[in-house]
């Protein structure tokens, strides 16, 4: 890892002018994990922030807990597992799906779907008694309507 | 002094409140008109005695009065003029009076402007706004009330939160303020038609300014929020599906959908009582986001029980509104048949409903959304967190579904769409979408949302801009003029159809730059010493030194870095980690540059003592898109309502 790290920034050191000779850091393979992995927990104090975006002291011990528990070779399953069990799903920063959850997941679809069916099967309680099908040819025109609009086209 | 004669006259307008009421109810017995007049006195009267009341608030604020508890509470001796000022609508005493003002004004405003042409609905109109009115100066005079005296008086006050302090904190609670209580209007004119029977569309005609006014101003307090949130709580979002950004987001979405619906019954006297519903459910909406934001109950049920008396109130008043609303439209429903005629399904009268069902369906979905850890809480005892994953999830098919209704809805006829039409106006926007999709994926870019956003976008998109190609090659070969000219000429013959057209021209851009802003962010947190410098995309950034700053009651660590691009210094950004002296709470102050559309966004959360700061760069591609989509937005609105009025209106 830290060999990657050297490399990494030699190489983008050779990209950069001589004159400036900083240091450049990066984030690291590891610090990418930990933050996939805090942008699915909540801070358990704060208004629905997840504990990468939160600043709460609380949120930056639980990054750090996933940093350690990374380093250790704990899995991103294992990590959640480790914190579901300690706070339940309010720790998810979603639902998680399964049984009276499916409730919110689902609900929007299936509103959707039995409106537009009822909005279907209303619209055409309309369309069909107040009027005949809708004709494709226009009604034909009697003799005496027919001579008048002869008679205007004439120049 | 100044806040006991501000005091008295909040509780003289409580009492002028039911003088409206009961006035009104006298003119309808006895049928006299004297009773109307003084019910309009009563409101006029009721409007000049708030204004006393704010002022006084403001005065005791601008004094630092903190022999006023609500002062106290919310200001310090330190805290900048600007803030004073906004710091009356920081608590939820003060803006529950901010709220009755601004209901005054426009109660006010509407019985006069109304008066001459409207004189049947008038003993009506003021009854219910007085209603409205009653409720919440109760809650002021009986439970939250702004002018409390603190004794012993305290040397100094606890501060306004810091978060609070923002420029934009003088202009977002009102604007959404405005927005919530502009849709009392339309309610009340709904409300009276329904107590008189005069059941027919005057009253929508009537409102149709007022509705436009009050969505213009709650969309854009929502979008000022949203870039508030932005750039002050610095994780680089604008939109973060709080319980409170939901709560001003309902209204919005049901607002929007009765804001399209009316259409339908101007033009084809249909969904009578369906838009009755919509704005009953709006402005109720309305109030249960005012009393949600505040009142705790979203935390958590037990902050609600901490204070049961109020809580009890609020629900109390809602009820009762909601209750009365609804009762008068069941009992009245049956007047209420509209002639229906229609040839076919497919037509614009069934664009407009699906246009109805998705937005109720997303309003559904956030009230769901909401409310849920309650219900969860409440009902099974456990805790579950209902955040931003899930909501990008359910509503991004729902968004795209509306984008797409946008571009069919302005081109499809009433009662009937034949084939030959549909051809028309729809082969090229079709191509269009595809055309993007294909440049999309040319590009590069292969998420399923930003197809699929893409494809909308360019179908509707290009639906308007064809519309408005045709209609100005129309005018110009009719008038003899060039394009633009004609443009403006088709403008001008037909206002109020461009002006809305260019809303959604806005509601587009916005789109398209909350996709791309959402969807191609990129972010890195290092942390770094100065000297050190990171790169992000092909930026990079040199943390040149880190020094102290003070503000009028802050101190702050300000780290100064050096943007470059291909050795091209492009900007200077100035970040900072802020601690206010009063409240020793910290913040963090982003620092932000334009580039291509998009933004350079950088904050520094934490600085150790031993000098290593943590940076947080971010790159928001197209950003811009979703805050110019919110001008042209707000331009269409404008058009709209200032538009010159026709005779037939």
């Amino acid at each position: 890892m830290i060999s990657r790290y050297i490399l990494l920034c030699l190489l983008i050191s050779l990209a950069l002018p001589w004159h400036v000779c900083a240091e450049v850091v990066d984030e690291t393979e590891l610090d990418i994990q930990v933050r996939e992995i805090s942008k699915t927990l909540r801070c358990t104090v704060c208004q629905t922030e997840n504990i990468w975006e939160s600043g709460a002291p609380l949120a930056v011990q639980m990054r750090g807990a996933i940093r350690e528990r990374l380093t250790l070779g704990h899995s991103p399953e294992e990590i959640h597992a480790y914190f579901l069990s300690r706070y339940g799903d309010y720790i998810l920063m979603q639902p998680p799906k399964h049984g009276a959850n499916w409730l919110i997941w689902l609900a929007p679809f299936v509103l959707l779907l039995v409106g537009g069916f009822f909005i279907y099967s209303e619209v055409r309680q309309w369309v069909k008694p107040t009027s005949p099908q809708p004709q494709d040819q226009p009604p034909p025109l009697d003799l005496e309507a027919r001579k008048k609009i002869e008679r205007e086209l004439q120049p | 002094m100044i806040i006991e004669i501000g005091h008295f006259s909040v509780v003289v307008a409580w009492v002028l409140t039911l003088l409206g009421i009961g006035s009104s109810v006298l003119a309808l017995r006895s049928r006299n008109a004297e009773w109307v007049r003084v019910g309009r006195i009563a409101v006029t009267l009721t409007f000049a005695l708030l204004f006393i009341g704010m002022a006084s608030l403001v005065y005791s604020f601008l004094m630092r009065d903190f022999s006023v508890l609500y002062v106290a509470n919310n200001s310090n001796s330190k805290l900048p003029f600007f803030y004073t000022v906004a710091a009356v609508w920081g608590g939820h005493e003060g803006s529950l009076l901010l709220w009755a003002f601004i209901l005054s004004s426009f109660s006010t405003l509407a019985v006069w402007l109304h008066w001459r042409t409207q004189p049947t609905i008038m003993p009506y109109l003021i009854a219910v706004e007085s209603a409205v009115m009653l409720g919440f100066l109760s809650l002021i005079v009986f439970l939250s009330s702004p002018f409390a005296r603190l004794v012993p008086t305290p040397l100094d006050g606890k501060d306004l939160n810091p978060l609070l302090q923002d420029p934009a904190m003088v202009m977002h609670p009102p604007m959404l303020y405005m927005g919530y209580v502009g849709f009392s209007i339309p309610f009340s004119f709904a409300m009276a038609a329904l107590f008189s029977g005069r059941l027919g569309e005057e009253w929508i005609k009537v409102t149709q300014r007022w509705t436009i006014f009050a969505w213009l101003c709650l969309t854009t307090g929502i979008l000022l929020g949203g870039y508030w949130a932005y750039y002050e709580l610095g994780w680089g979002g604008y939109w973060g599906w709080d319980p409170v950004e939901n709560a001003s987001f309902m209204p919005w979405l049901v607002g929007t959908a009765y804001l399209h619906s009316v259409l339908v019954q101007e033009k084809r006297k249909m969904f009578k009582v369906w838009n009755l519903l919509l704005i009953i459910v709006t402005f109720s909406l309305s109030l249960i986001g005012t009393f949600l934001v505040r009142s705790g109950v979203l935390t958590s049920v037990h902050t609600f029980a901490t204070d049961p008396e109020r809580g009890l109130y609020i629900l109390i008043f809602i009820t009762t509104i909601i209750g009365t609303a609804f009762g008068a439209l069941i009992i009245q429903s049956k007047h209420l048949k509209s002639q229906i005629e229609m040839d076919s399904f497919i037509s614009r009268e069934s664009v407009f409903l699906f246009n109805n069902l998705f937005f109720l369906v997303a309003a559904a979905t956030v009230f769901l959304g909401t409310l849920y850890p309650l219900m969860v809480e409440t009902f099974q005892g456990g805790k579950v967190t209902v955040g931003p994953p899930y909501y990008n999830a359910v509503f991004m098919p729902i968004a795209l579904g509306l984008l797409f209704l946008m571009g069919i809805g302005p081109y499809i006829p009433w009662r009937k769409a034949s084939a030959s039409n549909i051809k028309k106006h729809f082969l090229i926007p079709t191509i269009a979408g595809v055309v993007t999709v294909v440049l999309l994926l040319i590009s590069g870019i292969y998420s399923l949302y930003a197809l699929a956003g893409g494809f909308v976008v360019g179908f509707s998109g290009s639906a308007i801009l064809v519309d408005f190609g045709k209609i100005s090659q129309l005018y110009a070969n009719r008038e003899q003029v060039n394009l633009f000219k004609g443009f403006l000429k088709a403008f001008s013959a037909n206002q109020r159809r461009y002006s809305s057209l260019i809303t959604h021209i806005g509601v587009l851009v916005l789109v398209v730059g909350i996709i791309a802003s959402t969807i191609y962010q990129t972010e890195k947190v290092v942390s770094m010493k100065v000297g050190d410098s990171f790169s992000i995309e092909n930026y990079e950034m040199k943390l040149l030194n880190i020094h102290q700053v003070e503000g009028t009651n802050w101190k702050a660590q300000e780290g100064v870095f050096e943007v470059t691009r291909d050795d091209e210094v492009i900007t200077k950004l100035r970040p900072q980690k802020r601690v206010y002296n009063a409240s020793q709470s910290p913040t963090t102050e982003s620092a932000i540059h334009a580039i291509n559309m998009g933004h350079i966004f950088l904050t520094m959360p934490d600085v150790s003592p031993e000098g290593v700061a943590v940076a947080r760069g971010v790159i928001n591609p197209l950003i811009l898109w979703v805050w110019g989509g919110g001008g042209i937005m707000g331009l269409g609105v404008l058009l709209n309502i200032f538009r010159p009025r026709r005779r037939e209106e």
